[in-house]
């Protein structure tokens, strides 16, 4: 029940309620049943005994009238519950099991009062009557037990609607396993694929998610034939484009050796490197689609960016001192992670590339690595003109240059492919104003 | 050197037979994978450069298969449009000992190439390596040249190892790259070649013959005959 949002907790809440609304119901009818026909049993049984009581004393006498309550009062019928009273006009108890006269009770009135029996106070519904010789009799029916009863009868009615409350939290658990062992699988399902593999597909089901899974794996059926689709262009391009190009620059390199005009030889030199350029940029475009669509993961492995790190330090430190920038190299603690580590090399060479590129001589570029709860980062961070903050978003995307009359060199694809790496990996590439200068961070999940 | 080429594209096939028989090795041609096969079994070669994209029911890489599973150990240049990092990876995996993808310079590949057959001929005992005066200790990882001791850091000690194992031959700036730093694609800025100075700064210094020469738009030799 994580929030009240989720589906579990809004069915809990809904069933609850209603599991408690119907057992309101139930209780408060069977409740009033059951009272309703004790109280109107004490009744006819008051009404009845008084009565009989009445006969006795007009057809025999205050005497008889005696003798006969002595005698109901020891038949052992109902004699936990059955009050009598007979006293003389002065109050004097002449019969019964009342301790005293009780005072308020009014004649020929059927009343609930307190009365004292055998020295105990109860609950009664009592009956009276004066006769013209001043005589009272009384007739009642003891209600503590009917009191009892109501008692336990509210009990049993809360523990049911605790249970019922119960049943339905059990109810709900049992659904939520129900319900939420397919979401797992489309979920476990929609992680794998995310990052490429593609070939996952949700488990056949013949519940309700029949259907929705079927959806979900006619989807990825699609995407998965999409992303096979770029992957035979990129390869038939590559054959296609690289074939006649390799053969271009075979002739022309052939045409190099020949002696003849220099400005021939010269521009052959020149359409080579151009050549070599244009492949440059198709293989950099080509590692970003490939990553994107998360293929290259074959090579990953559990690697150190320690490691990485020190390496690209290794490798770009003299370039560095020959700029007349320093470069420095900061490691924090061992920082192991998973991933390929030459994709994660061309990250780090291109975001080290960048910041010998816009550094000015006298500069400072710091190679960090940092580890920090469960993600560890590479921060490479430069003292130079930096990126406006406005722009960080758009430097991420590929052919995008700060200097719109693409003047400087490069071609705008260093960033993307750092950002196409960080994504392959799960990462993500955190760009921040270093003031001056540019603070790049490759941040990783930890292995 | 013999090479066998299996290429499909006529053009590139005659290319890279015409820088092969330059530099004076024999160069026969394949285009296809049954015909290469053929050839293979029936005449002795010391080199196989290998298209992958071949027609026909065998593609490069499943030649190659076949090759190593019957115990053929030639070694195998891969040259290929197919130039990611994932399909090089895959490549030389299979069973490839180098891999250069298309286009490629003429020289890249014949420097690739006889790397390639001496690589093949057998290695004599390396725990100490020498050229002319200057010796290598592998195990200790320690140079010394005429006596004197050079001080050289670990990835220096490594470009120079690597130098002086395929001595008497040219080594592209691209397999230092791939060799030494395992770095996955040339960057072009002339690093390679700040580190090569640095070297040349600490071995050749103060020596009449020096070793390390560069070899103009190839790459650089470790060379005793100057």
């Amino acid at each position: 029940m994580r929030s009240l949002h989720s589906v579990t907790a809004r069915l809990l809440l809904g069933y609850g309620l209603l599991a408690l609304a119907s057992m309101a119901v139930l209780s408060l009818t069977i409740y009033f049943d059951i009272t309703g026909s004790l109280s109107a049993e004490s009744s006819i049984a008051t009404r009845h005994l008084f009565a009989r009581l009445d006969q006795t004393y007009h057809s025999q006498g205050g005497h008889a009238l005696a003798a006969t309550i002595e005698q109901l009062l020891q038949d052992g019928i109902d004699t936990d519950r059955e009050i009598y009273l007979y006293a003389a006009a002065d109050h004097t108890l002449l019969a019964g099991n009342l301790t005293a006269y009780p005072a308020g009770i009014d004649m020929n009135r059927m009343q609930r009062a307190l009365v004292l029996r055998n020295g105990l106070p109860s609950h009664a519904l009592m009956l009276a009557t004066r006769y013209p010789d001043g005589a009272v009799l009384m007739v009642g029916w003891d209600l503590s037990n009917q009191t009892d009863m109501k008692r336990k009868l509210a009990q049993a009615m809360i523990a049911g609607s605790v249970v019922a409350l119960l049943l339905s939290f059990l109810g709900a658990g049992i659904f939520r396993r129900l319900i939420s062992a397919p979401i797992i699988a489309i979920r476990q399902t929609a992680n794998q694929i995310g990052p490429g593999r593609l070939d996952r597909r949700l488990p056949p089901s013949r519940d309700e998610f029949a259907k929705l899974n079927d959806d979900i794996n006619a989807m990825l059926d699609r995407i998965q034939s999409l992303v096979d689709g770029v992957r035979t262009v990129s390869n038939a391009v590559a054959h296609d484009l690289r074939t006649p190009l390799g053969r271009m620059r075979a002739r022309l390199e052939a045409a190099l050796h020949q002696p003849g005009c220099q400005a021939l030889a010269d521009a052959a030199g020149r359409t080579i490197s151009d050549i070599d350029g244009l492949i440059q940029i198709f293989d950099k475009l080509l590692t970003i689609a490939q990553a994107e669509t998360g293929a290259p993961r074959s090579q990953f492995a559990r690697l150190d960016l320690n490691r990485l790190a020190r390496d690209l330090f290794d490798f770009y430190d003299l370039a560095a001192e020959d700029k007349g920038i320093a470069l420095r190299l900061e490691l924090g603690a061992e920082a192991p992670v998973t991933g390929d580590r030459q994709l994660l090399m061309m990250a780090g060479i291109n975001l080290l590339e960048n910041a010998l590129k816009y550094t000015p001589p006298g500069g400072e570029i710091r190679l960090e690595t940092r580890l920090s709860g469960n993600r560890a980062a590479l921060i490479i961070s430069d003292n130079g003109p930096g990126i406006p903050p406005a722009l960080f978003d758009d430097v991420r995307r590929p052919f995008f240059r700060l200097d719109p009359a693409r003047q400087t060199p490069g071609n705008g694809l260093g960033l993307a492919i750092v950002a196409a790496m960080a994504q392959l990996h799960d990462g993500e590439l955190r760009l921040e104003d270093n003031a001056p200068g540019l603070k790049a961070s490759l941040v990783l999940p930890k292995a | 050197m013999r090479c066998l080429i299996i290429e499909d594209d006529t053009e590139t096939a005659q290319y890279i037979a015409n820088t092969l028989s330059g530099a004076g090795h024999q160069a026969v041609i394949a285009a296809d994978s049954r015909s290469g096969l053929d050839h293979l079994s029936q005449s002795p070669c010391d080199l196989l450069v290998l298209d992958r994209l071949l027609p026909g029911d065998m593609d490069g890489l499943a030649l190659l298969r076949t090759l190593r599973n019957s115990g053929n150990s030639i070694p195998v240049l891969i040259l290929s449009a197919l130039a990611t990092l994932e399909e090089r990876v895959t490549g030389l995996r299979r069973g490839a000992d180098d891999y250069l993808t298309k286009p490629f310079a003429a020289e890249e590949l014949l420097v690739r190439a006889e790397a390639l057959h001496r690589r093949a001929a057998p290695a004599a005992d390396n725990s100490e390596l020498c050229i002319a005066d200057l010796v290598l200790d592998v195990q200790r990882r320690s140079a010394s040249r005429g006596g004197r001791s050079i001080a050289l850091q670990p990835r220096e000690f490594r470009l120079l190892e690597y130098l002086v194992r395929h001595q008497e031959q040219t080594v592209s700036r691209a397999m230092l790259l791939e060799n030494v730093w395992d770095m996955p694609a040339d960057p072009q800025n002339g690093l390679i070649d700040v580190h090569i100075s640095r070297l040349r700064h600490k071995v050749d210094r103060d020596c009449d013959m020096p070793l390390i020469h560069t070899v103009r738009g190839l790459g650089y030799k470790v060379s005793a005959r100057g």
